[in-house]
């Protein structure tokens, strides 16, 4: 190999890091706009939420806990909008809850999305409560095991909640059939299961941002029903979903829509990580030369 | 006595809070009266908590108030950002509070689609919030260039674990490992990564939390014995 090419290997360790952002938004921009699609199937962590939801009694009313700001909501809400399709498609009424301020106007995209769309005849109150946020983190959390209306007398509306057909059977926690908590940081996951799930025994799911997973897997049987883990795990859901009920094939599933990108985006990381150590072989080699 | 009784109600509330779980409750009225008050004290502390977390934002607004009119009365570094702080801070708070758009009854929901409130949160704290984060894709991406070197043993092994994620979470771990046979499946990319993110990074992560739950504890200790008065505001801990 001739010392001018060694030299241009050489220079691959040290390239301006502007290159790589340019290179890596043409990439994602190029897959998006191409639309480049690569289906998915359920992997074992995401398949428990699914079935359970499936084989719920029916009528059981699922609560969904979307913790969660608008930074983090492409990789959550997909998730909250599958979970929704798939509660509402078997039977069971969704109640949204938050932690976190931002959640009321985060749910109401959800219910656009997922609910008015899809299930034009669906009633609010009757197949979906919007009872929205609490101050209080893991403290309202303790409350909600024992009395879910020492806090929620009423929901976003106004509505009380003890005329809520969907809150019908509902004291505490322990009556909901699954709780599904998506979330973005803290107060989130980590608390429904330590608050709610172990101290009442009612099963939680959670959906969290691919780079808050791995904290999760400790959790993971025992203590965790399923995890969706980042866009990935949206995109099973929907795998799922649209496997078991496949006139769900139609709507829009953003998680498996943005699954090509996704990929693109962790290609060109990797080729980026590949050239650096070739730069870093031929930058020592010329090094061991010029002793 | 300003430090001593703000130490006695915490070490009282903590001491109640603590024990309280571990009596039963009695099933009516009845019961000795420490019973009574200890699940009286169960029940009802999760919620006086939660209503003083509110007053929290009232403090967590004045504290942003006093720092960044500080910042602009004293002409300090970067205090037009501070000018700024401020005056969106106004602007959403007098949206907000005048229900703009909205009904601005009681009742009325300061946020229900169509108020002003809810058009900035959509039209301008939602994009700026997502902007921010995306950014992270890219200084990802430069951070794993520069930082995946194989300089030694350890790094190759940071290397391939963090190259059979990156294929591993996306479909791409699957279609790469279709060759495979069935006896082989244990080899499939998709798997490697989920055991990798099941069995080593759960091993670190549970001594993590371990870790940190013994912390909780023994910090739990030193506030009950007075010895951690951080949260007074008074002296560092010995």
């Amino acid at each position: 190999m001739t010392r001018r090419l060694r030299r241009a290997f050489g220079r691959l360790a040290a390239l301006d890091r502007r290159w790589i952002y340019v290179i890596l938004a043409l990439s994602v921009g190029t897959a998006m706009i191409v639309g480049v699609r690569l289906p998915d199937r359920p992997s074992i962590l995401v398949q428990p939420i699914y079935d359970h939801i499936e084989n719920l009694p029916a009528g059981s009313p699922v609560l969904l806990a979307c913790d969660y700001s608008p930074s983090s909501a492409p990789e959550l809400q997909p998730m909250a909008v599958a979970v929704t399709r798939h509660a509402l498609l078997t039977g069971h009424p969704v109640v949204y809850v938050s932690l976190w301020p931002e959640g009321n106007a985060l749910i109401e995209r959800v219910v656009v999305e997922a609910i008015r769309s899809d299930f034009p005849d669906a009633v609010p109150g009757r197949d979906w409560a919007l009872l929205g946020y609490k101050s209080g983190r893991e403290m309202l959390i303790n409350t909600l095991v024992r009395d879910f209306r020492a806090f929620y007398t009423q929901d976003v509306r106004g509505v009380a909640v003890d005329s809520l057909p969907a809150m019908a059977g509902v004291r505490g926690l322990a009556d909901f059939g699954l709780v599904v908590g998506l979330a973005s940081g803290v107060p989130g996951l980590r608390e429904w299961i330590l608050f709610g799930g172990d101290v009442t025994g009612v099963p939680v799911a959670g959906g969290v941002t691919g780079t808050g997973a791995p904290r999760f897997f400790a959790y993971y049987p025992q203590q965790l029903l399923g995890l969706m883990a980042g866009m990935k795990g949206a995109a099973e859901y929907e795998a799922a979903l649209a496997l078991g009920h496949p006139e769900f094939r139609q709507p829009t599933m953003r998680g498996s829509d943005n699954m090509g990108p996704l990929a693109v985006a962790h290609l060109v990381i990797i080729l980026f990580i590949v050239l650096g150590n070739v730069g870093l072989f031929f930058g020592r080699r010329r090094e061991g030369e010029g002793r | 006595m300003k430090t001593r009784l703000p130490l006695l109600l915490m070490a009282a509330v903590a001491i109640v809070l603590i024990v309280a779980p571990f009596v039963p409750a009695p099933a009516s009225g009845d019961g000795a009266w420490p019973v009574r008050a200890l699940a009286y004290a169960d029940r009802n502390f999760s919620t006086w908590f939660s209503v003083l977390a509110a007053f929290a934002f009232l403090l967590g607004a004045a504290s942003l108030l006093r720092t960044h009119l500080r910042k602009v009365a004293g002409r300090d570094k970067d205090w037009p950002y501070s000018l700024i702080t401020l005056g969106a801070f106004v602007f959403v708070l007098v949206v907000g509070l005048a229900k703009v758009g909205g009904d601005p009854g009681l009742r009325g929901d300061f946020a229900a689609p169509g108020t002003l409130f809810d058009s900035v949160f959509n039209a301008l704290y939602g994009p700026l919030q997502a902007t921010q984060f995306a950014l992270l894709a890219f200084f990802i991406a430069s951070a794993a260039y520069r930082a995946f070197r194989l300089r030694s043993v350890e790094a190759a092994v940071l290397l391939a674990a963090a190259l059979v994620i990156m294929v591993g979470r996306t479909p791409l771990g699957g279609y790469f490992s279709e060759w495979l046979p069935a006896s082989l499946d244990f080899l499939r990319i998709d798997r490697i990564s989920l055991w990798i993110m099941k069995v080593p990074n759960t091993a670190g992560h549970r001594a993590l939390l371990i870790g940190i739950a013994l912390g909780v504890a023994a910090m739990v200790v030193r506030l009950l014995l007075g010895r951690e008065r951080g949260f007074l505001g008074g002296r560092r801990p010995r």
